[in-house]
């Protein structure tokens, strides 16, 4: 082969998109010697055929078809897959591209990933599963379906979710719901306790943002975050203490060790400096904790009252984190005990101040100093320090309220807290005033409600003027002293009111006057209060509580080297990094900021201890961190059931006015559960980690991050694939409304035995088996309104299908196909219909359905339709015009229309290329995959919509394109492995190893894996045995290999998983340590053991040392196998000179390889003469003569005309053809064998005999020259405007779909349709009818089907059983006037009878193959079908080769067809061809049959039972089976009755030896025990 | 070898007994405590294409099935000759499958129309010999069908549980001949 390395033509090519198409080009890519980049955006190649059940129209399993090719994509050295990746850019020039690809991280390595699923069964998280359409759930981990490529698992994530998002301390609130929802508190709990070291504390006290950002909200009512952190802690506890102590792992994970020599003092123990301290604990820095009171918690401990947060929790947290060797130091106060330059004396190299504010504000008022007046705060820490050690310091810090009327001043939180502190203190009355108005009080709502609830009585929008003393309103008399509120007189007598009086003779409060408060902002929202002068009013109180604000405690300020302050004696810190003006002081908390929240304080604690850590480390404090959000992930699309939030139970307001125990009780762990589901699971993945834990191979990283690689590569193929129409968007069908109504994919799921019902087919209502279920057809298609002009082109058969496959399930399923046009075009397809009709009853009504409505009680649906046949065939003739009908149904199924993938419009702009109006990719129709840019083309339903065996066509046949255009760089970036040399052990003793893999838990966890071993060593011929953790990991691949050489092993058995997807690895391994692969035998002790029989460990553990004898049995006969190189003449023949062949001969040249070019006529172009114009408008001469110019001009191309195949022998990489030529002109008459032969050798074979026109036998054709087929009448509109006909009448389907010839012809409606435009083009006035059956313009034809209507040609259905058209010619028969065409027909719409009397009647008469092809076919040894179109090996798979290797097929021969479609098929046969030919070598022998020429008695039973006609009887008289065709199936060694044919790998000998290692070993080793 | 000493005692018991039929029943499915236990031995040739893969399906969807089987590997069930089945039973195999592609879609075309023949053609053969047809049998499924895979091992083995072990077992045999010995002498012993 030709090769020019100086060009600049890479040899790589880009495969955006893994479906069909897309796995097609890059095998046919890879296998020619071209590096492959396979872009996907799915996890796994296999695209949408990977979800269908069963293909059409052989009703073949769809995952049995793909699966092998998925799996040689996986595995093909030359393929490089790039999962949930997208073409971001595409620059450069055709052969030099720069191509950008975006990759999505999947967060578990492929590399790493065993595909084990314990990070499954770990995950908590439960999401509609797409794959299954949404009909089954699957988890955040997951993999995307069972049979996989790559076989591994991912992580879905969706963002991050509002709830943490909000968090200030981005708790992972979903995080914990989703383990609770599973009942998993314990591990909740630690998720909780990640972000939040006090979740029982935050589970009862915080203020939860989170829960106001909910989605859940939109919905009904937010998920209750906070008391499920509540729940997360009381039941999470309980769980780990338990699990500790049934030895699982401790619940205290014990002292931090100390890992760095830096030592950090925080000075505040409250929550902001505590979770700073236990992050620098966790970061292994020793820390010390100063605060000025005896024990830890700050304002946990002293602000917020018990009856809210007991003090157990508070002493239970707090030990949590001094337990992890955070050290703490009570009674120390900062500016008195110790000071910011003592501590750094004492070694601190960073300190982190978190006192936060202490004092209550006093406000500037007259009588402020008035006994009975106190500072709220100070009120609520000496009131929490009752019941504790303090007790008694906290009483006398206390004033004694039994009975005493209570005034709050204030309106946040701290005045709340202290009023109902009061009220338990047994004050009588409890009474709060504040600025606000009830609406503006800062304190939270639910804080407001329960203080109501326990009897404060509120004064809002009252603000403090000067606190009143007893003696002022003793002397002011009863009268003058205002009510408190108009609710109830002041009650104190004189008597009491001098009892009260204090006894150091200082003024003794009696209330406060207030004034009424007009507005507390401003415009600006800035505090700014005004009080109405003049409307004065006493509030009388015998205690006022002032709880209007904090102040910081200035006593800290003294000496604060290098800390600034704020005015108001605040810390100045970054609020990003918490850093202060001093480099080795930090603050977090209140102090830098002012009163503000715990999860506030916790998160400014962590930020602190990461820019401490960064501090000591010399980093950039800044680096990577921002103040800035992302966006919050919205509400999931995905259905939601409405559940109501759960509700804790609160104590009874009265009882627990009477003492601090905690009002509200939590959830049981029941409510829990329930209400954890309701989370929505916003972000997917709720990164709870319990995968990171469960994965032994550490596999999971959560924080991969998107990333861009470039690629250079030569040439792109697109092949994304299609989308489905939403059916949601056709509502008359009632989809997403009536759960009945289904769409086809999520039939085709209910079909598959992988579906939701494991292949029953179950009603989505209520799971009961449908027997009379309808499939609407055409939803989303040939309607503009949802715009979708054109006809997705496989909808008809594949509901075809579905019906069938229903009816295989469920024989008592009924099933009906509501049809516009049944668009059976392609090969078998009308066959495949008949059978649906004829052998499964399946009912077909041509009508149009408008409208589906459902009855409610039963489910079941009713269809209006209008019946478009009623008047064909029996019972409808006569009837009314459009019969219009109902009728009831179980299931309806909407067959929906295909779409251009969403992401058309972004690949389209990131390849440079256009779309056309329906945005699929623009093509031009002689060069249908070639799109708008050089170098980039496009395969499969991405250039329209097409099935399985036209995308596989196309994509071979982009495949070609590529390889054409980038011919000399075949074969430069794919290097070939080079291996030891392989070392003669045949004549060795066998010496086996044997290695028994643990798969992390997978298979320990069920097989005894040492019992196994031990058992294998036993085994005679064994050498060694030993376990490993994962063996197919790079570590033990490399041991292995050691200890085959160490040990001489010659022999190796590996017991694990499947040989689908590991025996590759493994034998990789034996030839890089020089020995055969073959040696090799694996035991599935996995998939077929320990994941089947996990209930009975022992009977698993006996089965598993079972396959280990039999494999270590049979590895003992195994044999080296030899692949031995045959060369290849790179060369290719191409039968037939039409469309097809000249396009082959083309392809093959531009690849650089020699073509015979074998045509039976003295000219090329076969059909191509025939034909003026394609639908589109096209010349065909043009492109007839240009093609036939190039192939002539080809110095790569030797054409050969007048001849004919005569003999043919050889094989794949060889072939021998005897052609005939014409000989001299006098043999005009001469028979072949006077015709000059000449001998052709040759690599491969293409055949592309092509079709012709039938010559019609009925409607009077070649009785009458007004009757013309469609090429004579093109011909005649060909030739001008002048004597065209005033009227026509085309009938279609002249010979095709009936008796004797059961196909269509394909392209007979879409050419009637062309002509007929054509006509009404040239003359308006004409009168054009079409009868028809049904009319095929399937894909984007659709549209010369509006246009013929729009331009007033009338179509007549006819039934060709019933209801025939009839001609006739009245009159004479001679010329004359007299004579006059006459059509019958009954319109099988209307009933009414048409007689038609056209000019001109043009009949579509059928394509026949062309003459000849059945010697061919006899020659070559390769099948026809029944129609005497060639036969491919398979209709969906391999629609152009051939079952005998080295044999490709395409055009017309293949089929009737377009010539678009022949173009690219020929490309696709040459592209199949190049896999062959770009080799100098093929390999032959591996596992393939073995003929014992002296046991062969030649029967022919070999000849007879090979399904790919290999075996042939040769001059010595034996079978002979060439070892370059044989598939390796051993149909022949099974059958043989003299044992003369051994399959290699599988003898007679050697699975008797397995069978026997199985059962004899048994009593053997017994017998020696 | 230590670990399949009881097996083989078992099963010489379930032969002891009471021979084939009383062992219906006990089981690899549900194992009645103290009953005599029977745990079937059964070879599945499995083509590689479809059962294979299948097989391979169950395991990844967890599905459970009785340890029984002892899966052969072939590249296509019309490989499988019937010399190698007929040599299973010989060894002492208590039940023998073939499972190949659905037909039609058999991966080498045809294969398994040619294996099904066959077991049809050894089913007589093991008739007419008194083993028995039923210990045989020819099974199609496709390499979707993990849920079939697991069906089919659990109903043959619950066929071979009602047919009893193999009278052609080795240590069936030899209990056989034991117990035949004990008669002559006129004591029949049981445990």
């Amino acid at each position: 082969m030709p090769k020019d390395t100086n060009l600049p033509n890479s040899g790589t090519v880009m495969v955006v998109g893994a479906g069909i198409a897309g796995m097609q080009a890059a095998l046919d890519l890879a296998d020619g010697g071209f590096a492959v980049h396979l872009v996907m955006k799915d996890p796994s190649v296999g695209g949408r055929m990977s979800q269908l059940d069963k293909t059409f129209p052989t009703n073949d399993c769809a995952m049995c078809l793909l699966g092998p090719k998925m799996t040689d994509s996986g595995r093909h050295p030359n393929i490089t897959m790039h999962s949930l990746s997208t073409l971001a850019r595409l620059e450069g020039e055709p052969g030099a591209f720069r191509a950008t690809v975006r990759e999505e991280p999947r967060y578990i390595s492929v590399k790493d990933c065993t595909a084990c699923g314990d990070c499954e069964q770990a995950c908590p998280v439960e999401l509609p599963d797409q794959f299954n359409v949404g009909m089954k759930s699957r988890k955040a981990a997951h993999k995307y379906f069972p049979q996989a490529v790559p076989n591994a698992y991912l992580i879905s994530k969706a963002g991050t979710p509002p709830c943490r998002n909000t968090c200030p301390a981005q708790c992972n609130a979903q995080g914990y719901t989703a383990l609770i929802s599973q009942g998993k508190f314990a591990e909740a709990l630690e998720v909780a306790r990640r972000r939040v070291p006090f979740p029982g504390i935050c589970g009862r006290i915080c203020h939860h943002p989170c829960e106001t950002e909910c989605n859940r909200g939109d919905i009904d009512e937010p998920v209750a975050i906070h008391t499920l952190k509540r729940a997360a802690f009381d039941f999470g506890r309980q769980d780990a203490a338990e699990a500790a102590k049934a030895g699982g792992k401790p619940a205290h994970p014990g002292r931090a060790e100390v890992t760095r020599q830096e030592k950090v003092a925080v000075v505040g123990a409250g929550p902001g400096g505590l979770t700073a301290a236990l992050d620098l604990v966790e970061r292994g820095f020793a820390v010390t904790v100063y605060d000025a009171q005896e024990k830890p918690g700050g304002m946990l401990r002293y602000g917020i009252p018990r009856y809210r947060l007991p003090v157990e929790t508070v002493d239970e947290e707090t030990n949590w984190i001094l337990a992890r060797g955070v050290r703490f130091v009570g009674q120390t106060r900062i500016g008195e005990d110790i000071t910011i330059d003592g501590l750094r004396r004492r070694g601190f190299g960073a300190i982190v101040l978190a006192t936060g504010i202490q004092k209550g504000r006093a406000l500037d008022l007259p009588g402020m100093d008035a006994e009975g007046v106190y500072l709220g705060l100070e009120f609520l820490r000496a009131a929490a320090k009752l019941g504790a050690s303090e007790e008694a310091a906290g009483r006398a810090e206390l004033p004694v309220l039994d009975g005493k009327r209570v005034l709050v001043i204030g309106g946040g939180n701290v005045a709340i807290d202290t009023a109902r502190t009061a009220a338990r203190l047994g004050a009588g009355e409890v009474h709060v005033a504040c600025l606000e108005s009830r609406a503006e009080m800062p304190a939270h709502e639910w804080e407001i409600e329960e203080a109501l609830e326990e009897g404060v009585i509120l004064h809002p929008s009252w603000g403090p003027k000067r606190v009143v003393t007893r003696e002022e309103t003793a002397g002011a008399g009863r009268g003058a002293a205002a009510a408190i509120t108009g609710r109830r007189e002041a009650t104190l007598t004189t008597a009491e009111r001098d009892a009260a009086v204090g006894g150091g003779g200082t003024p003794v409060a009696s209330g406060v006057e207030m004034l009424v408060c007009s507005r507390v902002f401003d415009e600006q929202r800035r505090f700014s209060p005004i009080l109405a002068e003049g409307t004065e009013k006493l509030f009388e109180a015998d205690v006022v509580l002032f709880s209007v604000g904090q102040a910081v405690d200035q006593g800290f300020a003294k000496d604060l080297r290098g800390v600034e302050l704020t005015r108001g004696g605040y810390v100045v810190a970054d609020k990003m990094t918490m850093a202060t003006a001093a480099p080795d002081v930090f603050a977090c908390g209140d102090i830098t900021t002012g009163p503000a929240s715990v999860v506030g304080a916790i998160a400014a604690g962590h930020e602190a201890a990461e820019s401490i850590g960064r501090y000591f480390d010399k980093v950039d404090l800044g680096q990577g961190r921002t103040l800035d959000r992302p966006e919050a992930t919205p509400t999931p699309k995905r259905p939601h059931l409405v559940a109501r939030r759960e509700e804790e139970e609160a104590a009874d307001p009265i009882a627990r006015r009477g003492h601090f125990g905690e009002v509200l009780a939590g959830f049981t762990r029941e409510q829990a559960i329930a209400e954890a589901k309701r989370c929505l699971n916003c972000g997917d993945c709720c990164e709870c980690l319990q995968c990171v834990e469960k994965c032994q191979k550490q596999a999971v990283h959560h924080d991969e991050q998107p990333r861009e690689v470039d690629i250079p590569v030569g040439a792109v193929i697109l092949a994304p694939g299609y989308e489905l129409f939403d059916a949601a968007a056709a509502g008359e069908y009632g989809y997403g409304v009536y759960p009945n109504v289904v769409t086809s994919m999520e039939f085709e799921r209910l079909l598959s035995s992988t579906g939701p019902s494991k292949g029953h087919v179950e009603r989505p209502s209520d799971g009961k088996t449908p027997r009379r279920v309808a499939w609407i057809q055409c939803v989303g298609s040939r309607d503009v309104s949802c715009e979708a002009e054109f006809c997705s082109s496989i909808c008809c058969m594949y509901s075809t299908k579905e019906a069938i496959i229903a009816r295989e399930h469920d024989a008592s399923i009924e099933a009906t196909i509501f049809y516009l046009d049944m668009r059976a075009y392609g090969k078998n397809f009308d066959r495949y219909v008949d059978s649906a009709k004829d052998t499964y009853g399946v009912r077909y009504v041509r009508s149009f359905v408008s409208g589906v409505r459902e009855d409610p009680r039963t489910g079941n649906l009713t269809l209006s339709y209008v019946d478009a046949e009623g008047h064909n065939g029996e019972g409808g003739a006569g009837g009314a015009r459009g019969l219009v009908r109902t009728e009831e149904f179980d299931l309806v199924v909407l067959a929906v229309g295909v779409r251009p993938p969403k992401a058309a419009l972004e690949l389209s702009r990131a390849a440079g290329i256009d779309l056309d109006s329906y945005g699929f990719a623009v093509t031009d129709e002689f060069e249908p995959n070639q799109t708008s840019r050089q170098g980039v083309f496009v395969a499969g339903a991405f250039q329209w919509p097409m099935d399985i065996p036209e995308s596989v066509m196309n994509g071979s046949a982009a495949a070609a394109s590529a390889e054409r255009l980038l011919a000399a760089g075949r074969g430069r970036d794919v290097k070939p492995r080079e291996y030891p040399p392989e070392r003669d052990v045949s004549k060795e003793t066998p010496n086996v190893g044997v290695f028994i893999c643990r798969c992390g838990i997978n298979i320990a966890s069920v097989v005894n894996v040492a019992e196994v071993v031990d058992y294998a060593a036993k085994l005679p011929g064994v050498g060694h045995a030993e376990e490993l953790l994962y063996t197919c990991s790079q570590d033990a691949l490399k041991h292995i290999k050691e200890v085959i050489t160490e040990k001489g092993l010659n022999r190796f058995v590996v017991s694990s998983c499947t040989i689908r997807t590991h025996q590759p690895l493994f034998r990789e391994t034996m030839r890089e340590c020089g020995l055969n692969q073959f040696y090799f035998e694996m035991a599935n002790i996995r998939d077929q053991c320990s994941w089947v029989h996990r209930s009975d460990p022992v009977a698993a553990t006996n089965k598993a040392n079972d396959l280990v004898k039999m494999a270590v049995a049979k590895v003992k006969t195994h044999e080296a196998l030899e692949l031995s190189p045959m060369p290849v003449v790179q060369k290719a023949l191409v039968v037939g000179g039409g469309p097809a062949g000249l396009t082959a001969a083309l392809e093959m040249a531009g690849m650089g390889f020699p073509v015979f070019l074998v045509e039976r006529e003295s000219r090329l172009g076969g059909n191509l003469w025939n034909l003026r114009r394609t639908a589109t408008g096209a010349d065909v001469g043009a492109f007839r003569d240009n093609l036939i110019s190039r192939v002539m001009s080809s110095p790569q191309i030797e054409v050969l005309l007048g001849a004919a195949v005569e003999d043919y022998g050889g094989h794949a990489g060889h072939f021998k053809t005897t052609v005939s030529l014409p000989g001299p002109a006098k043999a005009s008459g001469a028979s072949a064998d006077s015709r000059p032969t000449r001998l052709l050798e040759h690599g491969v074979t293409i055949v592309a005999t092509g079709a012709k026109e039938s010559v019609p036998g009925e409607y009077l054709y070649g009785r009458d020259p007004r009757i013309l087929t469609g090429l004579e009448f093109e011909e005649r509109l060909e030739a001008g405007a002048a004597g065209l006909p005033d009227s026509v009448v085309f009938i279609q389907c002249v010979g095709s779909r009936q008796e004797g010839r059961r196909y269509c012809s394909r392209t007979c409606c879409t050419e009637t349709l062309k002509n007929a435009l054509r006509l009404k083009a040239a003359k308006p006035e004409a009168e054009v009818f079409v009868l028809y059956r049904d009319v095929r313009s399937y894909g984007v034809l659709e549209k010369y089907y509006r246009e013929a209507r729009e331009a007033g040609v009338i179509f007549v259905n006819y039934d060709p059983v019933s209801n025939k058209p009839e001609v006739t010619v009245e009159g004479a028969t001679v010329e004359g006037a007299t004579s006059r065409l006459t059509v019958r027909v009954r319109d099988g719409a209307t009933g009414f009878d048409l007689v038609l009397h056209p000019d001109n009647i043009i009949l579509a008469a059928a394509a026949l193959p062309a003459e000849g092809a059945r010697s061919l076919g006899t020659l070559l040894k390769v099948p026809l079908n029944e129609d005497g179109f060639f036969l491919e090996t398979h209709a969906k798979l391999f629609p152009m080769d051939f079952p005998s290797n080295g044999i490709y097929l395409c055009g017309a021969a293949h089929s009737p067809k377009f010539i678009a479609e022949a173009i690219y098929q020929a490309r696709g046969a040459a592209s199949r061809a190049a896999t062959i030919l770009s080799k100098p070598n093929l390999l032959a022998g591996g596992i393939v049959a073995r003929v014992d020429e002296k046991k062969c008695a030649a029967c022919l039973t070999c000849v007879r039972v090979c399904p790919f006609s290999v075996p042939k009887i040769n001059e010595r008289g034996v079978a002979e089976i060439n070892p370059v065709q044989c598939m390796g199936c051993g149909s022949c060694a099974g059958e043989c009755p003299g044992q003369a044919i051994q399959l290699s790998h599988y003898k007679d000998g050697q699975l008797a030896e397995k069978v026997h290692g199985l059962f004899a070993a048994v009593s053997e080793t017994a017998a020696t025990d | 070898m230590t670990t399949q000493k009881p097996e083989t005692a078992k099963a010489a018991e379930v032969a002891v007994g009471g021979g084939a039929a009383n062992a219906a029943g006990a089981t690899g499915l549900a194992n009645v405590a103290g009953a005599p236990e029977f745990m079937p031995k059964i070879v599945a040739f499995c083509c590689y294409y479809c059962a294979y893969s299948a097989a391979d399906l169950a395991g990844s969807l967890r599905l459970q099935y009785p340890p029984t089987i002892r899966v052969i590997e072939v590249p296509c069930s019309g490989k499988v000759d019937p010399v190698i089945l007929l040599r299973a039973f010989e060894e002492g195999a208590d039940g023998v499958y073939v499972a190949g592609c659905m037909e039609g879609d058999c991966h080498f075309l045809k294969g398994n129309f040619r294996a099904k023949k066959r077991v049809q053609a050894v089913k007589k053969i093991l008739d007419q010999i008194g083993l028995g047809g039923q210990r045989l049998e020819m099974f199609n499924l496709s390499a979707a069908m993990g849920t079939r895979f697991a069906e089919i091992a659990t109903d043959m083995t619950r066929r071979i549980e009602e047919l009893g072990p193999s009278p052609i077992r080795p240590e069936a045999l030899a209990a056989r001949k034991a117990a035949a010995g004990a008669k002559e002498q006129g004591e029949v012993k049981t445990r």
